[in-house]
């Protein structure tokens, strides 16, 4: 097991290598001089330049990358233009905010989609696996962003239930310190229920919208997985031993049949984790999808660079992860 | 001797006849076939029966008005009829789409046939390349893409076309690499056919089937794409009507919460799209793919 993580993890080493090349050369391409878009027109040639040789444009091309490779190796991912912040500062100020949205979209996804494949396969061709299937299919057919306002137009503007954006009532005045990032976590750990309850507030309507299609995923994923392992000899054995139907269902049935849907939940985790561009920008969600978004509107190049390359990296790591998990829930597979 | 009569071995060894019976019994195919047809009539007619210009299309008179019997679907912020715009942005979407996708299904399966074939080096390469564009999140590729070539529909159309590429790859690969020890095809190497040839005409027509329910969705997600570029302004823009840049302008320009019409709208006609691509997909795989049906 080992010996096959460790030539996974070497297997990966050219991917990432060019992850960073194909980024490096697609902000070389961009047409305009990029210094120039930074500064703005009216800026003198000799700002240009000297701000052209502070970035270490001025060197050929090669040795730009190599550089920005040092960097990388060291964790220097550069330095925001706009902000002036290092790009791994920023990087870890926003990531929590994107993995909390990402955990809570999958919860939402994994709460709902589940039972509601179960009850699909278990009533098969009922009104209640035809309204599944077909939610199923719209779900995956809608565009995310429009799923958010539409939802913040319902439940924020209309019916004024929910906050419509952002992840703490800032309007509010609530004494409140982020220690981890978290909010979550550090309203818990201040005992401060009434933040707790904001930041709540503030993330179900995200959630909502970014865990829809993963839930149809699922909850189509689920349905097949589970109509095929009912089929099986070892159901009709058990069901012909007279266990009980509900046993057959939860402890029989579904123990194999989440093997696949753990996959997929795990491959989509990933996609959350990096995909959340357009939900983050609608909810002004102040997370790396949101930061990413603006930075390319800005052309600040260093934190589009550092953000995609950090993104992508791991992206690649969740989706290693998930496959080695496999292992973990079926003790069939074997590494070699 | 009647029983076994010439038209029922017809039937069941003709495959179009069999596609059609699988395809005929499939309820989402034939959702999904409807609807596709209705849009694409629906895009080709649009000219005919409602003539429009969106470079000179506006009336500030008739700003963000609710949907009512003059302007079904109401207005958007320079007065135009929005059910002009979604109906003309149906039409860019499914040209979108359709470009998109030909651009990923032509060099996918180029390389795909490719790698697969002649494996080797080529094939480490080809597989090292795919492995990188599957690395990025899709969106972001897509962005990075758009980016570089400026916000415009072609750039839209050459993004989104460039995300579909490694899907295609890997299915004409998984594809070729079975299919090249098939006996008509070794068959084929014996009577000393040529690699072009046994790829072009004895591979290649074998792995359709796949490829076409793989393009049929790559269509739906083709749609959504290209939407989502459109929404972060990096697509066509105003005033072309595309349906990704009208949700956008009504977002950005802050009206989308008080004229809730000019995003619903536009929005439904993706969610059309995209859907209606999915079924045809979902009855197309049932028809031409049986076994690969999860």
């Amino acid at each position: 097991m080992l010996q096959y993580i460790a030539k996974r993890l070497l297997g990966l080493v050219p991917v990432i290598f060019g992850i960073t090349l194909l980024v490096f050369a697609f902000l070389h391409l961009i047409p305009g001089d990029p210094v120039t878009a930074m500064v703005g027109e009216r800026s003198t040639p000799e700002q240009i330049e000297i701000l052209r040789k502070q970035m270490g444009l001025d060197q050929p091309l090669p040795l730009q990358y190599l550089f920005f490779l040092i960097g990388l190796l060291r964790l220097d991912f550069g330095t925001s233009i706009v902000t002036n912040v290092p790009v791994i500062v920023e990087i870890g100020q926003r990531w929590p905010a994107s993995f909390e949205l990402s955990v809570a979209a999958m919860l939402f996804a994994v709460l709902v989609g589940i039972p509601a494949g179960i009850l699909a396969a278990v009533k098969k061709d009922s009104w209640l696996d035809n309204v599944a299937m077909i939610g199923s299919l719209v779900g995956v057919s809608m565009p995310v962003y429009w799923l958010g306002l539409l939802l913040i137009y319902l439940f924020a503007v209309y019916l004024g239930w929910l906050p419509p954006s952002g992840r703490l009532g800032v309007s509010q005045g609530f004494e409140f310190q982020a220690i981890t990032g978290f909010y979550i976590l550090d309203a818990i750990l201040q005992g401060n229920v009434l933040v707790l309850k904001d930041v709540l507030a503030h993330l179900v309507l995200p959630a909502i919208a970014l865990g829809t299609i993963p839930l149809a995923i699922v909850a189509r994923l689920t349905r097949s997985a589970m109509l095929e392992v009912l089929s099986q000899d070892y159901i009709r054995t058990a069901r012909a031993k007279g266990v009980l139907e509900k046993w057959v269902i939860f402890k029989h049935a579904l123990k194999n049949a989440l093997l696949p849907v753990i996959t997929i939940i795990g491959l989509q985790f990933g996609a959350l984790l990096s995909g959340a561009i357009l939900t983050e920008t609608i909810f002004s969600w102040p997370g790396l999808g949101s930061w990413i978004y603006s930075a390319i509107l800005a052309r600040d190049y260093p934190v589009v660079q550092g953000g995609v390359v950090f993104i992508s990296i791991t992206f690649v790591l969740i989706n290693l992860l998930v496959d080695l998990s496999y292992a973990l829930f079926d003790p069939r597979i074997q590494y070699r | 001797m009647d029983t076994l009569s010439p038209a029922v071995i017809q039937t069941s060894s003709d495959p179009l006849q069999r596609i059609y019976r699988q395809f005929r019994r499939s309820t989402s195919g034939k959702i999904g076939l409807v609807l596709t047809l209705g849009l694409v009539v629906l895009a080709l007619l649009a000219p005919l029966l409602r003539p429009f210009d969106a470079a000179t299309a506006r009336n500030f008179a008739a700003r963000l008005k609710a949907p009512s019997l003059e302007f079904l679907m109401g207005t958007d912020g320079l007065g135009r009829d929005l059910l002009t715009l979604v109906w003309y942005g149906l039409r860019i979407s499914l040209l979108v789409s359709l470009i998109a996708v030909g651009i990923g299904l032509l060099i996918g399966t180029l390389l795909g046939l490719v790698a697969g074939y002649f494996r080797g080096r080529l094939d480490t390469v080809i597989g090292w390349f795919t492995d990188i564009l599957l690395a990025f999140p899709s969106v972001l590729l897509a962005i990075a893409v758009a980016t570089v070539f400026g916000s415009s529909l072609r750039s839209v159309m050459f993004a989104v076309g460039i995300i579909q590429i490694p899907t295609f790859i890997r299915l004409t690969r998984s594809m070729v690499l079975s299919l090249r020890e098939r006996e008509f095809v070794q068959t084929a190497r014996a009577f000393g056919a040529g690699s072009g040839r046994i790829i072009f005409r004895h591979i290649l027509p074998s792995s359709l089937a796949p490829l076409i329910v793989q393009a049929t969705l790559s269509l739906g997600t083709a749609t959504l794409e290209a939407a989502g570029l459109g929404f972060l302004g990096l697509g066509a823009q105003p005033p072309t009507p595309e349906l990704g840049t009208m949700l956008s302008d009504s977002f950005r320009n802050g009206y989308s919460m008080s004229s809730p019409w000019t995003i619903i709208f536009p929005g439904l006609m993706i969610t059309l799209i995209v859907l209606a691509f999915n079924l045809l997909g979902d009855g197309l795989r049932d028809a031409l793919d049986p076994r690969s049906n999860p």
